[in-house]
């Protein structure tokens, strides 16, 4: 890459800052440039890293421009936390640079010292012993943890069917009043030819209790079709838990 | 270089040597300067500088050179005032450490 396609690589990368931003920064590397020599274009290019980590600097300042202090130097140069997620994948890319041995990682997520000393690799956490270790988890944890969650699936599955057979019950206890005093009506109408007093109580006494099953069962009726509809959601929410929350990890 | 520097430490020492000269000095030399102390690399110091002028403690003018305009940079008097302070910091700060590197009766 020589000057004109950096300056250009540059100019496109600063598209969306604003015009007197860019400005002063292509005229700063312009001039930049233009005072190293020719002869020392190439290694300013070298120095300078690519034209995105450059932009990448440029912006990131703009966008804190009144969040203080953002980064600092370190053994390794300018570290700033702003550009190291972005840099990753060309950290990625550039990982054949290796300097004594250690990973140079002037060039990807640092600006600043080209660094004397050697650069100490970074304590890594391996993805390897990550899933190793929940491999290990799992498999220690598998006897203990699946007749748990089995016994917690029954429980909950249980007291849904409790649930759902108590309020049952109570309609068909309703009806069964209703039943009853239908069936006492009847024995009152039976008894109308010998002995009219005690037709007439029955059918009385028939004819309220027939009333009371009737008001119970539409009562219970409509507790059921309050009741059932909660449960199933009450249900749905329990069972998608942990998916969300194993959605939310990953 | 083992020890790092700081981005309030960077910006005194951006001050220190655009301060240097009272006509104003450019960013190459500006770079350069700065890396006899320490060692920065190239793309670091514009947004400092550019930092510097939105505060105020420096100013840029064009001026003619080789037929072609360049961007010069002179610390204006809150810049000055900041460098003061700056250096009065340094001074309290290296002396602590210097004491306690010499074993004396820090800490």
């Amino acid at each position: 890459m020589n000057r004109n396609e950096f300056m250009t690589r540059l100019e496109a990368l600063l598209a969306d800052i604003s015009s007197e931003e860019r400005e002063e920064a292509l005229q700063y590397y312009h001039d930049y440039f233009e005072d190293a020599g020719a002869e020392n274009e190439a290694d300013v290019i070298r120095e300078l890293g690519s034209p995105q980590r450059v932009a990448a600097t440029i912006k990131a300042d703009l966008k804190y421009d009144n969040g203080g202090e953002a980064g600092e130097f370190t053994e390794r140069g300018y570290r700033d936390e702003r550009f190291e997620r972005k840099e990753t994948p060309a950290q990625r890319t550039d990982s054949s640079r290796y300097e004594n041995g250690t990973f140079d990682q002037d060039n990807t997520n640092t600006y600043g010292y080209a660094g004397d000393q050697t650069t100490q690799e970074s304590p890594r956490t391996s993805t390897g012993l990550k899933i190793a270790l929940i491999i290990l988890i799992v498999l220690v944890g598998a006897p203990i943890v699946i007749p748990i969650a089995f016994g917690v699936v029954c429980m909950v599955l249980g007291f849904m069917i409790a649930a759902f057979a108590f309020f049952a019950g109570l309609v068909i206890g309703a009806i069964g009043v209703m039943i009853a005093g239908v069936v006492i009506i009847i024995a009152g109408i039976t008894l109308l030819a010998t002995a009219v007093p005690s037709a007439m109580l029955a059918m009385g006494t028939g004819l309220l209790t027939f009333v009371v099953g009737l008001i119970g069962t539409v009562v219970t009726v409509k507790l059921c079709m309050v009741m059932y509809p909660a449960m199933c959601r009450i249900l749905v929410n329990i069972c998608r838990k942990p998916f969300h929350r194993g959605k939310a990890v990953a | 270089m083992v020890f790092n520097t700081g981005a309030a430490l960077l910006d005194a020492i951006v001050l220190a040597v655009v301060s240097h000269e009272a006509e104003g000095t450019y960013g190459y030399k500006i770079t350069q300067d700065v890396r006899k102390a320490i060692d920065v690399s190239e793309s670091t110091l514009y947004p400092v500088l550019r930092r510097l002028q939105k505060d105020e403690c420096l100013e840029v003018y064009d001026r003619q050179f080789d037929g072609r305009n360049r961007r010069y940079y002179k610390t204006t008097e809150k810049g000055m005032a900041q460098l003061n302070l700056y250096k009065v910091e340094w001074k309290n700060y290296s002396k602590k450490i210097q004491e306690l590197f010499e074993g004396g009766e820090a800490i």
